[in-house]
């Protein structure tokens, strides 16, 4: 392998091939950045075994080749490196590759060229066309509502899953951690139209990978059995992940309840509760963080204490309907919800002091999230049981 | 008014009931443990402590340091009934009383001049009363926060009480070593003496913000500790922080089916320790220690606090297997804790059936409970188990 290839133009691909290899642990293998030159480009490739990221760029091939260096060491040396031209070369026993840049010379080993394995090709009959921009939107407001937890399974994913009603096609982007799940409607015929029925599963991490990679710009989007593709408009990168294959948990059940007719319901302004719960938060202990919401005609009166810091309490003006008298929130999830809303007016329905709450935005119909409240037991020193 | 925090610390306990209840046994050596080759003293009487026996060290170890030593196999049930009476001689001083373990109670008597006298006048009452009442000796430290008070019960030991008033901390924190200072352990202390830090007040060189780059919030806590100040309360009715249950082995296992089998028995102990106490723990803990007595502690929280031996068993089994096969195990334990659990965020996905196994497993635990407080725990046993009950009376 021999080639000439300007830093700049590889740096940002080696960065995004460089950030999903393991850094120290793994096989070799897998720490591995492979530069392939051929017609024209150097292709720059690594995997972490499940991810997979393939980046082409303009390159002066001098002699075509296959080279596997330790990708970490790489990165940074390019990363370290002024703007101008590389001079990447394997010595002749294609042992180790040499870097040079002007009188700056270095020598990386290169592995064992059989450890190669074929990266999986883009598939292109299928694939549509989406913004990145909106791609990303998705993952910001649906990621942090996804359990944190390997082992959960289902619910450590995002679920996107085509569906319909009476106003026709739609998808579902949706994320539950348990106690809290967020949902986002989006019409798009093309992405519905390859889309599974029962939808598709990306694991929480591998959305974050994603989103690294992720740029407001157009991509291509393409999906075969158990992986998810996606691709630059100019073809240049290629980023692919599996999906996971478990039995998402109905949400429709309670999905269902905040349309029950008993339901309370609070329309309030977005930024008055969030600065109110901040204030509120301070409050808060390890042991109790929630803040109480007490209901009265045109008013919601927020409350908190803790044991050393003393209490707090705030009332703000607020449409309410409902019989609901009390409710307690996880004060830092919801200021983290809130924050996730566009509208500036934030409607609550309310199912129960121990049910779920649905929050909706007045210019943000699309976007639903619904969290549970807190249990808040009474201490209880003694207890009686019924013979 | 001045505040001023108790800590009552029983002396030697368990070898002075022994020693209470069988007159032969006074005034000789004697450990909590028993001859077996793996056995840990629990506890030593001061007369085997003159000659260099202590708690948790091996029986073993502890004969070659005094052959004449008397070994005596404990008895929880006893120890626990007399803990009981002297928390409730406690109670008769101070409303607020937190019984930290089995032979160790915080008192705030901030105010009780008036009714007791002066403090050391009131450790005086205290300590005559629980002598006279239970027939043991106690040591008592005195200071104006809790972990001073500590210290001060162990300087003079036994029956002895210490008191440190307010203007007597700077000069007392110059000669404290450091690690003396709760949550300074051995890991940690290494890295206090690289900074030239040996006694308490050497830490007042350094910023809160020093040791809070170098030990998160803990190093800002450590920070005021080491100046003298813990605002932590003593918590009333804030008695037990966990339960746990390990047994050493007489040869070492590595089976995983056998170490499962412990952990169901040792389970099983603790769920109904939990559960006659009231309360429900969220985190499970293993604790495996190897020959070479390096030890790992591996913790789990579940999604809701349990007090049911199932429960806690699979949790147990599940951080045993993530660990993998680990070869030859000299001891295994599990615990249950985080019991405070008074506001939780409710589930989204609790179904109804769950909640109906739920309550169908608190039933059966109960009904276990019942028939075995009425006819002894041997009465009712897991198939599983039986296997173990000859080798359970050995540990």
């Amino acid at each position: 392998m021999y080639l000439k290839v300007n830093r700049d133009e590889v740096i940002e691909g080696l960065q995004k091939s460089a950030s999903i290899i393991p850094a120290k642990t793994g096989a070799a293998y897998l720490r591995t950045i492979w530069l392939k030159s051929e017609e024209g480009s150097l292709r720059i490739m690594s995997t972490d075994s499940n991810l997979e990221f393939c980046g082409t760029y303009p390159a002066e091939i001098i002699e075509e080749g296959l080279a596997g260096v330790q990708g970490r060491a790489f990165y940074e040396l390019v990363r370290k490196l002024p703007s101008g031209e590389l001079v990447i070369k394997t010595d002749p026993d294609g042992s180790s590759i040499l870097v040079e840049q002007g009188s700056r010379k270095y020598k990386l080993p290169v592995n064992d060229p059989t450890w190669f394995q074929k990266f999986s090709t883009f598939p292109s009959e299928g694939a549509v066309f989406w913004s990145g921009d909106f791609l990303l939107e998705i993952i910001e407001r649906i990621a942090y509502c996804i359990s944190d937890e390997d082992s959960m399974e289902a619910i450590a994913c995002m679920n996107i899953v085509p569906s319909s009603d009476e106003n026709g096609k739609f998808i579902e982007a949706c994320g539950l951690n348990g106690h809290q799940f967020a949902r986002l409607k989006f019409f798009n015929d093309d992405i519905h139209a390859i889309l599974p029925e029962e939808g598709i599963l990306i694991q929480k991490k591998y959305l974050a990978e994603l989103k690294k990679w992720l740029t407001a710009d157009e991509i291509e989007m393409s999906l075969i059995e158990k992986r998810l593709f996606f691709k630059t408009a100019d073809g240049k990168e290629t980023f692919s992940m599996p999906l996971s294959y478990y039995q998402y948990p109905n949400y429709k059940n309670f999905l269902s309840k905040l349309n029950d007719d008993d339901v309370s319901r609070m329309k309030i302004e977005k930024s008055e509760l969030s600065n109110a719960l901040d204030r509120i938060s301070i409050f808060n202990t390890d042991s109790n963080r929630c803040a109480s919401f007490m209901f009265n005609p045109g008013e919601l009166i927020l409350f908190s204490q803790g044991q050393e810091v003393g209490t707090a309490t705030e009332s703000i003006e607020v449409d309410f309907s409902g019989e609901m008298e009390r409710i307690a929130f996880p004060t830092k999830n919801l200021i983290e919800i809130l924050g996730h809303f566009q509208s500036g007016e934030i409607n609550f329905t309310l199912t129960g002091s121990e049910a779920p709450c649905g929050l909706t935005g007045s210019e943000d119909n699309e976007y639903l999230v619904i969290v549970m409240p807190m249990k808040v037991q009474e201490e209880t020193y003694y207890s009686e049981e019924d013979v | 008014m001045t505040k001023f925090i108790m800590h009552l610390d029983m002396d030697a306990f368990f070898a002075s009931v022994e020693q209470m209840d069988n007159p032969e046994l006074r005034g000789k050596p004697i450990a909590i443990g028993t001859p077996h080759k793996r056995s840990v003293l629990s506890t030593a009487s001061y007369e085997a402590r003159k000659f260099g026996v202590r708690s948790a060290m091996s029986s073993v170890h502890a004969l070659k340091l005094c052959p004449h030593l008397i070994l005596v196999p404990g008895r929880m049930a006893r120890y626990k009934e007399i803990s009981n009476q002297v928390m409730a001689v406690l109670g008769n001083y101070s409303p607020v009383v937190e019984q930290a373990s089995i032979d160790e109670a915080y008192l705030d008597i901030t105010g009780t001049e008036r009714l007791f006298g002066p403090p050391l006048e009131l450790a005086e009452s205290v300590k005559k009363d629980i002598f006279e009442k239970v027939g043991l000796t106690a040591s008592i430290g005195i200071a104006p926060v809790k972990f001073l008070a500590k210290i001060a019960s162990d300087l003079k030991k036994p029956a002895g009480i210490s008191i440190i008033e307010q203007n007597q901390i700077e000069s007392f924190l110059e000669t404290l070593p450091i690690e003396k200072i709760p949550g300074i352990g051995k890991k940690a202390l290494p890295r206090f003496h690289s900074f030239g830090i040996r006694f308490a007040a050497d830490m007042r060189r350094f910023t809160p913000e020093f040791f809070k780059e170098r030990f998160g919030e803990r190093g800002i806590i450590l920070h005021a500790k080491a100046a003298g100040i813990d605002p932590t309360p003593v918590a009333v009715g804030g008695q037990m922080k966990s339960s746990s249950a390990e047994n050493t082995f007489g040869d070492d296992v590595c089976d995983p089916q056998i170490l499962k089998t412990w952990l169901l028995k040792q389970s099983e102990r603790i769920s109904a320790d939990v559960r006659r106490k009231g309360l429900k723990g969220r985190t499970v803990t293993l604790k495996v220690k190897f020959p070479d007595f390096r030890q790992i502690t591996r913790s789990k929280t579940l999604g809701k606090r349990t007090s049911n031996s199932d429960t806690i068993y699979k949790a147990g089994c599940a951080l045993l297997d993530a660990e993998g096969y680990m070869g030859s195990i000299r001891l295994i334990g599990i615990g249950i804790s985080n019991f405070d659990d008074r506001s939780r965020q409710l589930s989204l996905l609790t179904s109804e059936e769950n909640i109906v196994d739920d309550k169908k497993l608190d039933d059966l635990d109960k009904a276990v409970d019942k028939v075995r407080e009425k006819f002894g725990t041997a009465m009712l046993t897991r198939g599983s188990l039986l296997k173990l009950s000859s080798k359970v009376k050995g540990q």
